[in-house]
């Protein structure tokens, strides 16, 4: 793979990850934040509006670092990989011009009216207008969903003159992997919006401050961080590694470590990942959990390595462990989540002051989780950018050297490290000022 | 009229449409960076604030029909200008973030750095898309395969750096016809002696700017529709000359949408240039990327007007709605 191939993939590897984390953030607060101005608006206490503009702030700010770099997502493709622009554009480009006339101008214009419109506009506008944002940035990752799920499993084309042809439009939306990717990335998101209420409240909770306020939105985001932690891993999880079992075996065998072609494989439960030839060493596995996992038989075959050309499979100790890291962080997630329901129904999470601290501290993790499914979806995908029809290694741009892409990648880390540490900042200053009294709340 | 024309027309309007809406928040940007006294400035603010965002996606908008209708001009444009496209990804990076937490923090010296990089990010901004544009006019450099290689050494010469300073000073005279319109006193005072400075720099720079990127055969499509171009030439001409007159009359919605007019008629008549042509080779026309040899299959270029055709009309309710929400709740004030 040559220089400007890597280069690329280093690039947009950065760019997209770091656009996520606003998305994971952002898409994860919005619907809890909706839930804050309803009780608002319907209840006219002081504080649940109290605790919308608080989160309301934070939420606004995460969205236009979304927003600014976002931007870089839609030009990137024709940037750095006009090989495939050129290959799959006939079916590629109409689920971005999708998302950007459906979903874009409704979050654009709506969050002018959130922001601007507080207190100025009737109340049931404002409250139109936070649900019309939620609503848009649901849907947006609806369509680049669709995007994406089609590189892995593609569907309604047909291969014409040498590239993609458009046969079915509706086979491309609802791709074998759609919904299940949806439904996944989406909830992982919530529960991501669920733990930054959480840690929040619970930080406010610490300092002994507007405990009203704080103990509302911790019970609101703990029950909604239950119930969306638990579906996470059953049917959403699951489904996810069934589809993945059965339209990407290449990748399945890297996440579970398949070695061998088997009936009644094993799951992992320990082991540490070695590349040359991809194998586990002090590997535990629970004896036909995985067959089971995946075909809901206990004797069913597992594809392994050994049914695969080395050159077709994906880079073995990264796919195995993101995928461990992520699920392991499921799993924490449901627990801590448990735990802080079973407290707050005994009455006791107020006072738990240690959990309280580990829910602060929670905060970042199911940002690092939804990183690392994202990687695991993405570089299990390799060495093919369309899956089965297009390699990575012939889909960069031809016209761009690797001295361009090094200069661009060098610009876009330090920016986006400046940033990275700005954002940080401002939310820890935020949180930290806590919610302000209501007429200074209005701005 | 077939497939291909029709979405060059769309994609031609989109364009323009995105030209003249983030044309005055941008504008604005380039006067403000200008602009020594600080309440002036924050008048400027409270004019693109809520707006920017919602004009910005336009561009997004355009480049997403771009790639799904002539995906083979998506991928050759942004290859083929690659850093020219990056520094502007970062510019609007740097004005969006600039204008979204200029109020996070209340210091004087953060306002100040702020206000420069939203300034200075629009005046970068305006510039690149004039450098772009520049070369698209008068045909750009491609190699002996076609393959389009437009990097900083190639592409910054004296006409493209002409065409750079028009957009600038036509842009920064739309954004301040949209400031004296929704400005009032001083302030719009302020605003129209901008205006009126910005349409004279227009109008000198004009003539050198399109005689030097435009060329004989740059042209060859108008041939065939030599009466139409010459009447958009001509209303755009007059639409531009017609400015001063209703600054005058202190007519400014008029002077604004004469503006508005002016630059959708600019964008028009680059398009009439082109036509069919997307991207034209300035080495070797049979090179060229068309509306057909870029294009995509007729049935995806279908299922794309289905879906334009059912977004757009919400897409213009949405924002005629939220528009008219703030302005009737006094028009907005203060910030983020």
């Amino acid at each position: 793979m040559s220089d400007v191939v890597w280069l690329s993939r280093l690039q947009f590897g950065i760019t997209i990850g770091f656009h996520f984390i606003f998305v994971t953030v952002s898409l994860g607060i919005v619907w809890l934040l909706f839930a804050m101005e309803t009780m608002a608006w319907r209840t006219a206490q002081k504080a649940w509006s109290r605790a919308a503009v608080f989160f309301g702030r934070m939420f606004i700010m995460t969205f236009v670092f979304g927003v600014v770099t976002g931007m870089v997502m839609e030009f990137q493709f024709g940037l750095n990989w006009a090989a495939f622009s050129n290959f799959v554009g006939d079916i590629f480009g109409t689920p971005l011009a999708a998302e950007g006339l459906f979903t874009f101008v409704v979050e654009s214009v709506f969050i002018g009216l959130y922001i601007f419109g507080r207190d100025r506009v009737p109340k049931a506008v404002h409250w139109f207008s936070i649900l019309m944002v939620a609503v848009g940035a649901t849907f947006s990752a609806f369509w680049i969903l669709v995007a994406n799920s089609w590189m892995h499993t593609p569907g309604g084309y047909a291969v014409k003159n040498g590239r993609i042809e458009l046969s079915n439009f509706l086979e491309v939306v609802f791709n074998e992997s759609t919904w299940v990717r949806f439904f996944h990335t989406v909830d992982a998101v919530l529960i991501a919006g669920a733990f930054f209420v959480a840690g929040v409240s619970a930080y406010l909770l610490l300092g002994n401050r507007d405990v009203d306020l704080a103990r509302k939105t911790l019970r609101l985001s703990v029950v909604f961080g239950l119930i969306t932690s638990v579906l996470e891993l059953f049917p959403f999880g699951d489904m996810s590694a069934r589809q993945v079992a059965h339209t990407q075996p290449t990748k399945f065998a890297a996440m579970e470590s398949v070695e061998k072609t088997q009936k009644g494989a094993g799951l992992v439960l320990f082991g540490i990942p070695v590349e040359d030839p991809p194998h586990l060493i002090y590997d535990v596995r629970l004896p036909y959990a995985l067959s089971l996992l995946a075909s809901r038989d206990p004797h069913a075959e597992v594809k392994g390595f050994d049914q695969f050309s080395r050159g077709d499979l994906p880079p073995f100790a990264l796919t195995f462990t993101s995928f461990h890291v992520m699920v392991g962080l499921g799993t924490y997630f449901i627990g801590a989540m448990a735990w802080a329901v079973f407290q707050l129904v005994r009455g006791r999470l107020w006072a738990s002051r240690w959990f309280l601290w580990v829910l602060v501290l929670s905060i970042p993790l199911p940002i690092v989780a939804c990183q690392f499914g994202w990687l695991t979806t993405e570089v299990g995908r390799q060495p093919w950018i369309v899956y089965g029809l297009m390699r990575t290694a012939d889909a960069a741009s031809p016209n761009v050297s690797a001295h361009q892409v090094l200069v661009s990648l060098w610009s876009f880390g330090i920016l986006y490290s400046v940033l990275g540490v700005f954002y940080v900042l401002l939310m820890v200053r935020d949180v930290r000022r806590g919610p302000q009294p209501v007429n200074m709340a209005k701005e | 009229m077939d497939l291909n024309t029709l979405w060059f027309l769309i994609l031609g309007t989109l364009l323009a449409v995105y030209v003249v809406l983030d044309g005055y928040d941008l504008g604005i940007g380039v006067i403000h960076l200008f602009t020594a006294d600080r309440k002036q400035r924050e008048h400027f603010l409270t004019l693109v604030g809520p707006y920017w965002d919602g004009n910005e996606v336009w561009l997004i908008i355009a480049g997403g029909v771009l790639f799904a209708v002539f995906p083979g001009a998506y991928a050759a444009l942004l290859s083929g200008f690659y850093p020219y496209f990056v520094i502007l990804l970062m510019a609007f990076i740097a004005r969006g973030l600039a204008l979204g937490l200029r109020d996070t923090y209340s210091s004087s010296l953060w306002h100040r750095f702020t206000d420069v990089c939203f300034g200075g990010a629009s005046l970068l901004a305006v510039a690149l898309v004039g450098i772009v544009g520049a070369h698209l006019t008068r045909g750009v450099p491609t190699d002996t395969n076609g393959i389009i290689r437009a990097d900083l050494g190639n592409g910054l010469d004296l006409p493209a750096l002409l065409a750079a300073a028009l957009a600038v000073a036509l842009l920064a005279m739309h954004g301040s016809l949209y400031a004296a319109m929704k400005s009032q006193a001083d302030q719009r005072r302020y605003a129209e002696k901008w205006a009126f400075a910005m349409w004279a720099l227009t109008l000198v720079l004009a003539v050198p700017a399109a005689a030097l990127n435009l060329n004989a055969t740059g042209s060859m499509g108008v041939k065939s529709y030599p009466v139409s171009f010459a009447l958009v030439v001509a209303l755009l001409a007059m639409s531009l000359i017609y400015i001063p007159w209703t600054l005058r009359r202190a007519t400014y919605t008029r002077a604004f949408l004469s503006s508005s007019l002016a630059i959708a008629l600019f964008v028009a008549s680059v398009a009439m240039l082109l036509f069919p042509r997307l991207l034209r080779s300035g080495v070797d026309d049979s090179h060229s990327l068309t509306i057909y040899n870029a294009a995509a299959t007729q049935s995806a270029m279908l299922v794309t007007l289905v879906i334009i055709a059912i977004a757009l009309p919400l897409a213009i309710a949405y924002t005629v709605f939220v528009r008219v929400m703030l302005e009737r709740s006094g028009g907005p004030r203060g910030g983020y």
